[in-house]
């Protein structure tokens, strides 16, 4: 068998850095943009911005003590300790306590400058006992046993100590400070550290004391800023802005999440002056995602002991063999690889799987025959029904809608099709081109089998759109149906596997969506209406616009300061992605933003995760989905499915089952 | 502590002696105004309780103060006969108030709690329904409890245990905003439920988080979703198979008698840490009134 059933099964559960620990080292891939965020140079601070799953708090990790000199590396270069990571996720249950409560603010300040002081002051230690306990050459376990911290005695007394002793004292104020934050009524205040001062006294006692580290940079990568309090955050910043060698702060969070830009004092921090800032999601989608992602997806099939893996996970964890990595050969070898894992079908073999379904066949037959019924046609359904052209068949049974085309010229076409001649189903008009997959679409919507245009490793891709998480799930999801369908022998997962395996990914992500921040029921409220509009698009008899995943508010009122911070936070979630607007229809309108729903939730909808056309709101229509009643939403969509020749039917249970509910 | 209970189909069921003082919550339902009217019919005087989850605050009556303070509170009460009814009040207040009285030793206190004849039952499947497209309230994050809390730390080895209702995004979020690892946690399910059948819908809206995250590998316990002295109990089972400097964090985002389980034991263990969402209770949510009950504790000896 290729690779244990079971730890197949297992291997992608963890495809949330939170659950590797701090030590990532053997699941790293060095991602195709690492030379571009200068990290090893760095002398101004990185700000890290992302969606969800984009790799952020993998990347920092990697860049934290514990994976640099991890015990599973197998050889360490001599200027690793040129850059020393202390990694630290401020954990916001507990910093939301440090606020108010009758305790001034200035006190709070201090206490979260003591606390910064603590936590990083142990890292620091802790980063000396993993060089030590690493194949480095650096250190050896008895130079750190051996350090004595006597000069920060001017903090306390009690640092007279060694290593061990220094840890404890600090571990013990820790739980000493977390004790005070809990019940900071009741129990004294402790003295409090200050921040930076005490930290840049320790790595100066440090690098005094052990001439191996005497260039040793500590970068302290601060995770999830956003969720730190405005005073928290502002404090930080002034740790930005003041950063300076040999303790450089950087920071991570969402996009937006960077809405502080004041420090404690009169300076705010200016981009390019105080910090970098990298966004790892553009860079993804901007460089080579399908690439990274198999390597990625190839890296979790090594450690689940598939043998035959592409890549080498030595080469990939390896930041020198980024450029061997870049070369053609490699790439077409990978990406085939992945292809032959996770194949797609072509439009044409999309099509001629509707022919080979007994069900899909007979819809298919059922909005021929409606639609010439509906005209008045005198012409049989065969003359349309062609399985020798099924791309166009499928394709003609949305034109036959429309009451610009006559029967009998679509029928002339397909016949021209048909017999190799210049016909409108190709060429320069390209019908098929252009209304094939909403016309496929159509005919699933209400299907009990996924439809396989979700299949495919490049779609995986693009319905990921340069979310490592989502693709690792699309994946993970596909292996189980295959491990299920008992196929270990091999492994390769059949479109229809991979279809259905994604329409579960995209349930539990929608799902997912629930626990977005506070105003995560809102924001699935909303992706549930707004998803509900364009799958009812997709459903227009007439597909005169097919595949619509994106809108736009055009008309009406201006966006209020709350509709802005909703659509921030649907931004920010990367429910919705943010995009100026093009093919903008009025040119004498000004810029406008349009926003592209997530294409991983394209096939709970049974809806194109292309962005093809774009839906034009009304800011009143936008305001009923974001914040309408349950009868305002359900005229709305009503409304629409008048406008876009959507038949409402009860014989099978759909999206809008509720609205025929509702004329009952 | 000694924990008894009684439950009947009605009031009139509960064997009980009138109470000098009552603390109640907001009333957002039938059952909040039929369990209110009771500890104003059955209590000398009666005072209402909330807690504010984004300053720490309580409002007691009209009094705002620190969550702390509440020891202050109930020591001015005539805590030696105290009911509180905890259909309307949330789980910190039940905290808050349970931990003022543990901590002032020898006594007894009485808590009322009325149980929902039916809820909302979610949907399941990819059909929506009228209910999906209803609109839900803005959550808090979640968060510690003034008194009850600790700072989450890789290198400080924390188990979580989680008494689950049919929220499944609760536990998702909980996982989302914490630094808790998904196998050292335990879930909690209330198993009997309310009702026959109930319990489905508890398993299937947290199965799937479960499954995503590996949770199952910390363990799965069941206690009685009306039944505040198994909760405790499988909280405490849960708490003495930490490892030596393991600390334990409760989430009690299930059922109100589970939340009273968990306070108690938070009261009774002050290392253990507590968080907590906050869910806004929409108004209305359920119009009929289920098993009526009465669950005394008795703390220090038995008078």
């Amino acid at each position: 068998m290729n690779g244990n059933a079971e730890t197949l099964q297992t291997v992608f559960t963890k495809n949330r850095t939170e659950e590797l620990g701090y030590d990532v080292w053997k699941n790293f891939v060095v991602p195709p943009f690492y030379d571009q965020l200068d990290l090893y140079r760095a002398r101004k601070p990185r700000i890290i911005v992302g969606g969800r799953g984009c790799g952020k708090t993998m990347l920092l990790r990697y860049l934290s003590h514990q994976s640099t000199f991890s015990p599973d590396r197998p050889a360490i270069p001599p200027d690793a300790v040129a850059h020393i990571g202390l990694y630290w996720r401020a954990d916001t249950q507990f910093a939301k306590l440090m606020t108010g409560r009758n305790v001034d603010d200035d006190v709070w300040e201090s206490a979260f400058d003591h606390l910064l002081a603590l936590v990083v002051g142990i890292q620091i230690l802790q980063s000396l006992r993993s060089i030590a306990r690493s194949q480095a050459d650096a250190l050896r376990e008895d130079d750190v046993f051996a350090l004595r911290f006597d000069r920060l005695v001017a903090y306390d007394v009690g640092f007279d100590q060694n290593f061990e002793g220094f840890l404890k004292v600090l571990e013990r104020k820790l739980h000493e400070f977390e004790l005070w934050v809990a019940n900071v009524r009741k129990l004294q205040q402790p003295t409090f550290l200050p921040g930076t001062r005490f930290l840049l006294l320790l790595v100066s006692a440090v690098k005094d004391s052990l001439p191996s580290l005497k260039d040793a940079v500590y970068y302290v990568y601060l995770d999830e800023y956003e969720n730190l309090h405005e005073y928290q955050q502002q404090i930080v910043n002034t740790y930005l802005k003041h950063s300076e060698m040999p303790l450089i702060f950087n920071i991570a969070m969402k996009r937006y999440g960077f809405s502080a830009t004041k420090t404690v004092g009169e300076e705010s921090i200016i981009n390019i002056a105080d910090y970098r800032m990298h966004d790892l999601e553009k860079y993804l989608l901007e460089g080579d995602f399908p690439l990274f992602a198999a390597e990625v997806l190839y890296i979790n099939l090594a450690i689940a002991n598939v043998k035959t893996v592409p890549i080498e996970p030595r080469i990939l964890r390896d930041v020198a063999a980024l450029g061997t990595r870049r070369e053609k050969a490699y790439r077409d070898r990978v990406l085939s690889q992945a292809r032959q894992l996770f194949p797609g079908l072509s439009h044409d073999d999309l099509a001629k799987s509707v022919f080979e379904d007994h069900s899909l066949q007979k819809k298919l037959k059922e909005r021929i025959h409606y639609a010439l019924r509906k005209r008045n046609s005198e012409l049989p359904v065969e003359r349309f029904f062609r399985p020798t052209v099924a791309q166009a068949s499928i394709t003609a049974s949305a034109l036959l809608y429309r009451r610009k085309l006559s029967h009998e010229e679509i029928a002339g076409e397909l016949d021209r099709l048909e017999r190799g001649e210049d016909n409108r189903f190709t060429g320069t008009t390209d019908w098929m081109h252009n209304n094939f997959i909403g016309c496929l679409l159509s005919l699933y919507e209400s299907h009990a089998r996924a439809c396989p245009f979700y299949a495919g490793f490049e779609t995986f891709c693009l319905m990921s759109r340069g979310n490592v998480r989502h693709f690792l799930e699309l994946c993970h999801k596909s292996i189980n149906q295959s491990i299920r369908a008992q196929r270990e022998d091999k492994l390769d997962v059949a479109p229809k596997e991979q279809a259905l395996a994604a329409r579960q990914t995209s349930a539990a992500f929608l799902g997912e969506i629930r626990s977005f921040g506070r105003l995560g029921n809102q924001l699935h409220t909303f992706i549930l209406r707004l998803g509900s509009l364009f799958a009812m698009s997709h459903r227009s008899l007439t597909q005169s616009e097919p595949e619509r995943c994106h809108f736009a508010i055009v008309r009406g009122k201006a966006l209020t300061e709350s509709d802005h911070r909703f659509l921030r936070e649907a931004t920010k979630w990367s429910v919705l992605f943010e995009e100026e607007e093009t093919k903008v229809k009025d040119p004498a309108q000004p810029a406008n933003f349009e926003y592209v729903l997530n294409p991983i939730y394209a096939p709970y909808f049974c809806i194109t995760y292309r962005k093809r056309r774009k839906l034009e709101l009304r800011y009143e229509e936008f305001l009923v989905l974001k914040e309408g009643t349950y009868d305002g939403v359900s005229a709305l969509l009503k409304r629409y499915a008048k406008n876009w020749s959507v038949e409402l039917s009860d014989t099978d249970p759909t999206l809008f089952s509720h609205l025929l509910d509702e004329a009952e | 502590m000694d924990i008894q209970m009684q439950s009947g189909a009605a009031k009139t069921a509960l064997l009980f002696g009138d109470w000098h003082a009552a603390i109640v919550g907001e009333v957002v339902d039938d059952r909040g105004a039929a369990t209110v009217a009771f500890a104003k019919e059955h209590a000398g005087i009666v005072h209402t309780l909330t807690y504010d989850a984004r300053s720490f605050q309580v409002t007691f009556d009209h009094s705002q103060l620190p969550a702390e303070d509440m020891d202050c509170v109930i020591a001015g009460l005539p805590w030696q006969s105290l009911l509180l009814e905890t259909t309307t009040l949330g789980f910190v207040e039940i905290l808050l108030s349970c931990r003022a009285v543990c901590q002032l030793g020898k006594c007894r206190l009485n808590l009322l709690y009325t149980e929902p004849a039916q809820y909302n039952r979610p949907q399941h499947g990819r059909v929506l329904h009228r209910r999906d497209f209803d609109l839900s309230n803005e959550v808090e994050d979640f968060s510690g409890v003034p008194g009850s809390a600790f700072m989450l730390r890789e290198d400080c080895p924390t188990r979580a245990v989680f008494l689950v209702g049919y929220e499944g995004q609760r536990l998702e979020q909980a996982l989302e905003q914490t630094a808790i690892r998904p196998s050292k946690c335990t879930i909690i399910f209330g198993v009997p439920a309310f009702r026959p059948g109930w319990e489905m819908d508890a398993f299937a809206n947290n199965v799937s988080v479960m499954q995503e995250r590996q949770l199952a590998r910390g363990g799965v316990l069941f206690a009685g979703a009306q039944n505040p002295a198994a909760a405790y109990r499988a909280i405490d089972r849960v708490s003495r198979s930490c490892d030596p400097g393991e600390r334990l964090l409760i989430g009690a985002i299930g059922t109100k008698p589970h939340g009273i389980g968990a306070a108690l034991f938070a009261c009774e263990h002050p290392d253990v840490g507590v968080v907590y969402d906050h869910p806004k209770r929409s108004k209305g949510r359920s119009a009929e009134i289920g098993s009526w009950h009465l669950f005394q504790i008795q703390y220090g000896d038995k008078p």
